[in-house]
Parts: structure tokens; C-alpha cells; sequence
């Protein structure tokens, strides 16, 4: 077990490590002098010289990555260049918005895909099950912000049920924030419940198949405690793994829907910086999440380790 | 010989692999509909009625009709030919992107699982770290540093797609690496590199035909994405994203150009989804027992 955790402990710290070069050497690709671009057309030689001392360009490439890690590592990602902020407060002040939308989704997803996994699982090749497994390759070959633009054109021009952009904060306004938040939430929350509603029905068709569930069953428990309280526990388990990895297509899905609904999050963050050439912000922001998203699959490895006391015993063995 | 008679087994098996995907009412309906999108695009000078940077200023914004069957934009410019044009660059980037991702990938994916140790832990280690992006902002990223055209949309959406066949290679390869056919063309003198491409190679291609498949899918819905940021092919070219970007600042007037826009983008990723499950069947028969069994 310790081993075990070790062992996930350092390739979390390797794949950090690989990341945070990764990020480096993007933004060292742009073309262009850093300086050059931050101080515009109207920059003398000299001036451009002392900014490129101070910024630290003129050092050699290797000492450069080690300051840069050194900044990152004392929670300085980086200034930008345009508002001369730091980029972590841009980011953090831009991240709860990213969230309302990501929790949202998440929300409208587990909605969806619950009922339909469960009931398709249940009643394999039932109209539910043909249904459920239409919708989930529908759901995978959406593109989610082409669908958020067909739910504008129907609930905000043509009923006039919501409003078509626009983002209230969930503490600010709770009733206003629901109405601006539902069309973003359910067109990210579809795209994360088809591969969803394919897991749960896979996960527990092969729970209820096993011989634990057909002694539940000969002990005369009723289907639905057959169901909810020993096929569903163990299904669950496929399902945690499966959200850990949803989670980044749902941040960077984000991006995209964001800029259809005019969310000032991370998204509309990032856009606005590569479009004001703001590398700063770009790097401070592609680690960031990168970083998370890593952060986040290894507290679900964990939990997984929590969940599942087969890996916890193989691991120790 | 051993080896030979693997190779041999697999394009035996080929007219069963192409029953198998007929049979499948889904995967005949990818496949017809993603053959109708290349010809559509190989002859698109021939197939749209008008040219897609014609302009017609008199008829601006016009509703689908005869005349113009999927409407018209702000230019007068007809909507079905652009998108018509707009399957070339859709197809042309995904299959590329994909081409140089199965490359990249199933070389690193090879050398990985065949070499082992310490080569394996580097490659492998570099691959986690791309997967720990999320794609898109991976791909925003270098669009960022490269510049957007739609070279490098190739170029990026390639990149990003590397790790996933270098895993699935990896994988199939570690599996293959302690065979008996393998061994024996050890046996008989084989080198390294002949072992790793001539014998191994081969007997792990079906997963990577479908990864490819599904991948040209996806590949197009990034595309699709990073024209609608801005971020891909840049205009007059007509790409299916960004017209769909043009399209919702237009939703008001004319609804149809983001529906039709958006819509091809996903009848043409299903189709390739489609295929691509068709082809995961047809040439997997354990996953076609444990589906059956299900």
C-alpha cells in the first residue's frame, strides 16, 4: 500500500515535472522577443536590452527554466504583460466563473446519465437501452458549441425562455444565476453525459452479471435493493475513474463554450491573452490547468484506492 | 516463416472484416455517408453550384430556396458551396493530422514497448505529460506559438493526438514482444528493428486502424473548434468553424447559416464515429462476444 502510493506519488511529480518543461518550451517557441512584443514600436535598443536583463532573456535557456520553476514553484506564474497583473490573479480571478460552469455541467450530466445507464444496464436491447446508446454516440459526435448555439436560437430567440449570454455569479444571484447559467451547464453537461451513460451501462451489466448479485437476487432482496444498494455501489467505481478523466475535456470544453455565451472565465482569459499576444498569461494559465487537471486524476487514484479494497490489497501484496 | 503465416492470417481475415462491418446497419451508413464526403470534396469544383467566394451583393442573407438551397451569407456567397469547399479542408486536416499523429505515434509507441527501461520511461513519461493537458488547450496553445493557418492547425491537432497511438501501440507491442512467432524470428537472426517492424508491427495494426478512424472524427471537431475561436483557418478559406462563428453573430437574421455550418460538422464526425465502431467489431472479435454476450 505504501509502495503503492509512493510509487503514484512520483510519476505525479514526473509527469509535473515533463509538464512544466513542456509549458516552458511553448512559450519560448513564439516567435518574436518577448520584450520586443511587450514594449511595442516605439522601443530603443537600449531600453529593449535592459527589459530583456530584467526579464531574464539574456541568461542561457537551462538557468532561465530553473528560475521560471523557482518563480512557479513560490506561486509566481508569471506577470502580464498588458495589464501588468499578476497572472495567477487573473487566473484566480477568472476561475470561479470556470467553475460555476464546470459544476453546472456536471450536474446536468450525472441527471442525464444515471437514469439512462442504470435503466439501460437493467433492461438490456429495451427501447431505454436503444435510446440510451443512440444519444450516447449522438452525445460523442456533438460538437458541444454548435449545440449551445442551436439551444440560443431556440429557448432565447425564438421562445424567449433565457437569455441568450451573460453570466451572474451563483453567490451574487442564485435565481439569476440559474437562468443564465442552464443553457451553458446543459449544452457541457451533454457532451460529458453520453460517454457517462456508456460507462455506467457497461459497468453495471458486468457488476450484475456477477454471482454476488445473483445470491442478493436467491435471498429474495427486491430488484431495486438488488440494484441500488449492491450492483450500483460497485458500478460506481468504473464511473469515479471515468469523471477524474472527463474533467480536462470538460475544462478545455469550457474554453469553447465560454466564448459561445460570453463567460468571462479562464476561456475568454485565454483567448484574450494569445489575441493581445500576452504570453504571460497564456503560460500561467496552461500550467495551471494542466497542473489541476494532473492534481485532480491523482486525488481520484486515491480515492479510487479508497474505494476499490481489491487495489488496496494487491497493492500491499 | 512463423512470421509470414501471422501476416498472411490477417489479410485472410479481410473479406470476413468487411462482411462483419456490412452487417452493421450503422457502421454501411458511416461508411456510405463518409464516402459520399470524400467524393463530395475530391469534386467539389464540379458538385457546388457556385464558386465559394462568389459573391452576389443583391442577394445577401437570403433563406434557403431554389435558388440558393442552404441560404445565403451577409456576401450573397451560397452556403452549400461553401460547405461543400469546407469538407476539403475538414477531411484534408483530419486525415493529415491523424497521418502524422499515427507516425509519430506508433514509432514512439514501438520503440517504447520494445525497447523497455529506461527509453520506455522517458517516452512514456513525455506522453502522460502531453495526455495531462486538456486537448483543446494543448492545441490553442501551440496555435498560440505557431500562428493560425491551416498548416499548423495540422501540426497541432497532430501533436496532440500522438500520445493515445503511441500507448495503444505500446500496449499491443508489450503483449507481442514474448510471442512464439516472435521468438522465432529471433531464432532465426532477425535484428531489432526488422522484429519491431516487420513482425511485430503488423500483428498490432487493427487497433490502430481504428484509433486512426475514430481519430480523424475528433481531429475535425478540434479544427472545427479552433476556427470558431479564431484560432484555425483563416478566412476567405471556408472551413466549417469559422463559418459557424460568422453564423452566430448572424443567428438573428439568418438561423440557418450556423444550423447548416454546425450541422455538417456533426453528420460528418458520426459517420467517422460510426466507421470507426463498425471497424473496432468487425476487426476485434473478443470485443464482438463480450458486446453479443452483454
Amino acid at each position: 500500500m505504501a509502495y503503492y502510493l509512493v510509487n503514484r506519488l512520483v510519476q505525479f511529480v514526473l509527469v509535473l515535472f515533463f509538464l512544466s518543461i513542456i509549458v516552458f518550451t511553448i512559450v519560448r517557441l513564439i516567435p518574436g522577443d518577448p520584450a520586443a512584443v511587450m514594449l511595442g514600436t516605439e522601443a530603443t535598443p537600449q531600453v529593449l536590452a535592459q527589459i530583456r536583463q530584467e526579464m531574464g532573456l539574456d541568461q542561457p535557456i537551462p538557468v532561465q527554466y530553473v528560475k521560471w520553476l523557482e518563480n512557479v514553484l513560490a506561486g509566481n506564474f508569471g506577470t502580464s504583460w498588458v495589464s501588468k497583473k499578476p497572472a495567477l490573479t487573473l487566473i484566480l480571478g477568472a476561475l470561479p466563473v470556470t467553475l460555476q460552469l464546470v459544476a453546472g455541467s456536471f450536474l446536468v450530466a450525472l441527471v442525464i446519465a444515471f437514469p439512462a445507464g442504470i435503466f439501460s444496464a437493467i433492461r438490456p436491447r429495451s427501447w431505454i437501452d436503444q435510446g440510451s446508446t443512440t444519444f450516447a454516440l449522438l452525445g460523442i459526435s456533438l460538437p458541444s458549441f454548435w449545440l449551445g448555439i442551436m439551444l440560443i436560437l431556440l429557448f432565447s430567440l425564438e421562445l424567449r425562455w433565457l437569455p441568450p449570454s451573460g453570466y451572474l455569479s451563483v453567490t451574487a444571484d442564485p435565481l439569476g444565476a440559474l437562468r443564465t447559467s442552464l443553457l451553458p451547464a446543459v449544452t457541457l453537461g451533454v457532451a460529458l453525459a453520453a460517454p457517462l451513460t456508456r460507462f455506467l451501462r457497461s459497468g453495471m451489466l458486468d457488476v450484475l452479471g456477477l454471482d454476488y448479485v445473483r445470491t442478493a437476487r436467491a435471498k429474495g432482496l427486491t430488484e431495486r435493493r438488488v440494484v441500488g444498494r449492491h450492483a450500483l455501489k460497485n458500478a460506481l467505481l468504473s464511473v469515479v475513474t471515468i469523471l477524474g478523466l472527463q474533467l480536462g475535456t470538460l475544462l478545455g470544453g469550457s474554453i469553447v463554450i465560454e466564448q459561445v455565451f460570453g463567460w468571462p472565465g479562464i476561456g475568454r482569459l485565454s483567448l484574450a491573452a494569445i489575441q493581445q499576444r500576452d504570453y504571460g498569461v497564456v503560460q500561467g494559465i496552461v500550467l495551471f490547468v494542466a497542473a489541476l487537471f494532473v492534481l485532480i486524476n491523482f486525488a481520484v487514484d486515491l480515492l479510487y484506492l479508497y474505494l476499490d479494497p481489491r487495489i488496496r490489497y494487491r497493492a500491499g501484496g | 516463416m512463423t512470421t509470414g503465416g501471422h501476416v498472411i492470417d490477417t489479410t485472410e481475415g479481410l473479406p470476413k472484416v468487411v462482411r462483419t462491418l456490412l452487417q452493421s446497419r450503422t457502421a454501411l451508413f458511416g461508411l456510405v455517408l463518409s464516402v459520399l464526403l470524400v467524393v463530395a470534396a475530391v469534386f467539389a469544383p464540379w458538385i457546388a453550384p457556385y464558386r465559394p467566394d462568389e459573391i452576389h451583393p443583391i442577394d445577401s442573407l437570403m433563406a434557403p430556396s431554389a435558388r440558393y438551397w442552404l441560404g445565403s451569407d451577409d456576401l450573397g456567397r451560397d452556403i452549400l458551396s461553401r460547405i461543400i469547399f469546407g469538407a476539403r479542408v475538414s477531411l484534408m486536416v483530419g486525415t493529415i493530422a491523424i497521418g502524422i499523429a499515427a507516425v509519430v505515434g506508433v514509432s514512439l509507441g514501438l520503440a517504447a514497448g520494445f525497447l523497455g527501461g529506461r527509453i520506455d520511461g522517458l517516452i512514456m513519461r513525455v506522453m502522460d505529460a502531453l495526455l495531462a493537458f486538456p486537448a483543446i488547450l494543448l492545441a490553442i496553445a501551440l496555435m498560440a506559438v505557431l500562428g493560425p493557418s491551416l498548416e499548423n492547425a495540422m501540426i497541432a491537432i497532430g501533436i496532440i493526438s500522438i500520445p493515445t497511438f503511441a500507448r495503444i501501440t505500446r500496449a499491443n507491442v508489450l503483449s507481442l514482444r514474448e510471442k512464439e512467432f516472435v521468438e522465432a524470428a529471433r531464432a532465426l537472426g532477425g535484428g531489432g528493428f526488422y522484429l519491431a517492424s516487420v513482425v511485430i508491427l503488423p500483428n498490432c495494426l487493427s487497433p490502430i486502424i481504428v484509433q486512426a478512424s475514430l481519430g480523424v472524427g475528433n481531429a475535425i471537431l478540434v479544427e472545427a473548434a479552433l476556427s470558431f475561436l479564431g484560432l484555425g483557418v483563416q478566412p476567405p478559406e471556408p472551413s466549417w468553424g469559422s463559418m459557424l462563428a460568422f453564423g452566430r453573430s448572424l443567428l438573428g437574421q439568418a438561423p440557418w447559416y450556423a444550423t447548416f455550418s454546425g450541422l455538417s460538422i456533426f453528420v460528418t464526425v458520426l459517420a467517422l464515429n460510426f466507421l470507426g465502431d463498425g471497424l473496432r467489431e468487425a476487426l476485434d472479435p473478443r470485443l464482438r462476444s463480450v458486446e453479443r454476450g452483454a
